[in-house]
């Protein structure tokens, strides 16, 4: 465990102490003004509702919401932190000097990644902070459910960066040079976030001609559930949206009897739980995955 | 007595086809220095690596300071400091801060590390440039760091992979030194090298490593006489005045086997030491003895020899 805590904090410091730094600082500030004004231009098109959360998720109608920008570009945050975390050090032939001091293997990733979270936290916190700041300057002041809301919100952004930063740590295993790693990365979040959909509404369609019927409707939704982006997309939406109360297509029939209230917070965790679940199991596996190979890998100097 | 610093059986190590170390039966006792010596791509590496627990070992076993490698690689590497070949260090942080952290991940406390670090940089010639970036850093000065970083936690086994290459003079004197002194303060060494005459001043007993097999091991003077020279013992003679007359009077003595000259050099092989009987013949013999010695064996010469054998097999 000491070594874990020694060789985060070493990594932490190498983000502090370095230009990465004023990169990062530049991610928070501008991200946090962004999610403001987005938020507030889409809230004074908003003409029905109201609410703090509506913040994230209110579109001007020309841009995307903000949370969208978070769900394409927030992967790109944890491959930057990532991609050259083991293979870097085996390039400068550091990483079997590190290994001959009394740490266990483990503890490098682990420091690393708890490293990479630790920013991952700052600038999460750093954007939602500088954003709430602001609305509440133009007195939209958010109530504990709402705020409650927001930290989850958060936690959740935190959790999908994570995961993206666990698979760049193990690509940073898997590939010796760090531009193979860092391709290899982009070429993943690239699949993810742009062709994933089109694939699994391919695959649906062939697979169940009829484009209205509700089978097609739900494969296809499952499929684009394989992909990461999905589930945060789906999770954050429904945290956000206090009104939300199913995921899956329901016909008209069933509509009628739904009752346009806003959930407690539990209620609405209620729905999204197999989704949270799933994001921590793929940084599980990224972590496995991680540990398995590299125990096994040959350290030369 | 003491048990063995180091011991292996059988040890081998394999990629694919090749074989990297061909069952090494190594034995290295406590407070000696080692000279692992080979020419590059021997296998020396990859088995110091072993010892350190860093790669597995296909096959054999081996116990380092009385632990296995493999199954407590923290109680070892506490009390084991490796240098590398390839020596690294984080080049964007200072010299002091490099051994901060190694101090750090070796649980040395923050204020004794200070301290630590400040003796060994001063120990190792260093404090000049102690809070100047590794990245500005010289080969020989990065090699010398590399000696501070294995010095600072103290080991009682040291396992330098060719701490002398790719420096200049000076600073392979300055290395030797740092290794002179450690063993001095009662720690066991093992150094890995191809450059024989850098490390062969200071090394108790070499091991010769040729192919991933240890051919040859022992002292200097042991490896010169038994295994090259057989029984044999070479004398040579500077006689300025030499003559052929001469060269035929010497091979007439009793238990002289050979004899060859070149320039006044006369080199005598015979079955035993029989310098003084040689001198007593040269000398009544008319001719002008400057010097009569018994071969010293270079390691390079011994080097070369089972490098010969191996290229003719």
């Amino acid at each position: 465990m000491t070594g874990t805590v020694s060789i985060a904090l070493k990594e932490l410091s190498d983000y502090f102490g370095t230009k990465r730094f004023w990169f990062f600082f530049a991610i928070i500030y501008g991200a946090g003004l962004m999610a403001a004004y987005l938020g507030i231009q889409g809230l004074v098109q908003a003409r029905v509702e109201r609410s703090f959360l509506l913040l994230f998720r209110a579109t001007t109608g020309t841009l995307p919401p903000f949370l969208f920008f978070i769900m394409y570009f927030g992967p790109l945050l944890g491959v930057a932190l990532g991609f050259d975390s083991i293979n870097k050090e085996r390039a400068k032939n550091t990483l079997v000097r590190l290994l001959s001091n009394p740490v266990h293997r483990d503890a490098v990733i682990n420091g690393k990644f708890l490293s990479g979270v630790s920013i991952i936290t700052i600038t999460v916190f750093g954007i939602l902070g500088i954003a709430t700041g602001l609305a509440i300057r133009i007195g939209l002041v958010p109530n504990i459910d709402e705020l409650a809301r927001l930290v989850v919100f958060a936690a959740l952004t935190i959790l999908y960066i994570a995961g993206w930063l666990a698979l760049s740590q193990l690509l940073s295993i898997i590939f010796q040079h760090t531009s193979t790693s860092a391709i290899a990365g982009f070429a993943i979040w690239g699949f993810f976030t742009f062709f994933w959909a089109p694939i699994a509404s391919l695959i649906a369609t062939n697979l169940i001609p009829d484009p209205n019927s509700i089978e097609k409707i739900t494969l296809e939704q499952n499929l684009n559930r394989i992909s990461p982006t999905t589930l945060y997309l789906e999770a954050v939406l429904v945290t956000l949206t206090p009104t939300a109360r199913f995921l899956n297509p329901i016909s008209i029939s069933e509509l009628q009897y739904v009752v346009p209230n806003p959930l407690p917070l539990l209620q609405s965790l209620n729905l999204i739980w197999p989704h949270i679940i799933a994001l921590i199991a793929l940084v599980l596996v990224c972590f496995l995955t991680s540990y398995i190979i590299f125990v096994k890998q040959e350290v030369r100097g | 007595m003491l048990q063995p610093a180091i011991q292996t059986w059988g040890l081998t190590k394999k990629y694919g086809d090749l074989v990297a170390v061909d069952s090494l039966d190594l034995e290295v006792k406590q407070g000696e220095i080692y000279g692992f010596l080979g020419p590059n791509g021997a296998g020396k590496t990859t088995t110091i690596l072993m010892l350190l627990g860093l790669t597995e070992p296909t096959a054999g076993r081996l116990r380092v300071l009385g632990y296995d490698p493999l199954r407590e690689p923290l109680k070892l590497k506490r009390l084991v400091g490796y240098l590398p070949e390839n020596l690294g260090f984080y080049e964007d942080m200072t010299a002091r801060q490099n051994l901060l952290y190694t101090a750090k991940l070796n649980g040395i406390s923050f204020s004794e590390a200070e301290d630590r670090v400040k003796k060994i940089l001063d120990a190792v010639g260093l404090s000049d440039a102690s809070d100047k970036k590794v990245s500005t850093y010289s080969k020989g000065m990065k090699q010398r760091l590399g000696m501070a970083d294995v010095l600072l936690k103290d080991p009682s086994l040291m396992l330098l992979d060719e701490p002398t290459t790719g420096i200049d003079p000076e600073g392979v004197r300055h290395i030797l030194d740092i290794i002179a002194e450690s063993k001095a303060g009662g720690k066991t060494i093992l150094l890995s090298s191809h450059l024989l005459y850098q490390v062969q001043k200071i090394c108790d007993r070499v091991g010769i490593f040729v192919k991933g097999r240890l051919i040859a091991s022992g002292t200097i003077q042991h490896l010169g006489k038994e295994v090259i020279a057989g029984d044999k013992y070479i004398v040579e003679a500077e006689v300025p005045d030499a003559t052929s007359a001469l060269e035929e009077a010497v091979s007439r003595v009793d238990d002289v086997i050979k004899v060859s000259r070149s320039g006044a050099t006369l080199t005598v092989e015979c079955k035993s030491d029989i310098r003084g009987h040689l001198a007593k013949v040269i000398v009544t013999s008319g001719y002008t003895l400057t010097q009569i010695r018994s071969h010293e064996y270079a390691l390079d010469e011994i080097y070369a020899r089972y490098f010969e054998g191996e290229t003719k097999a």
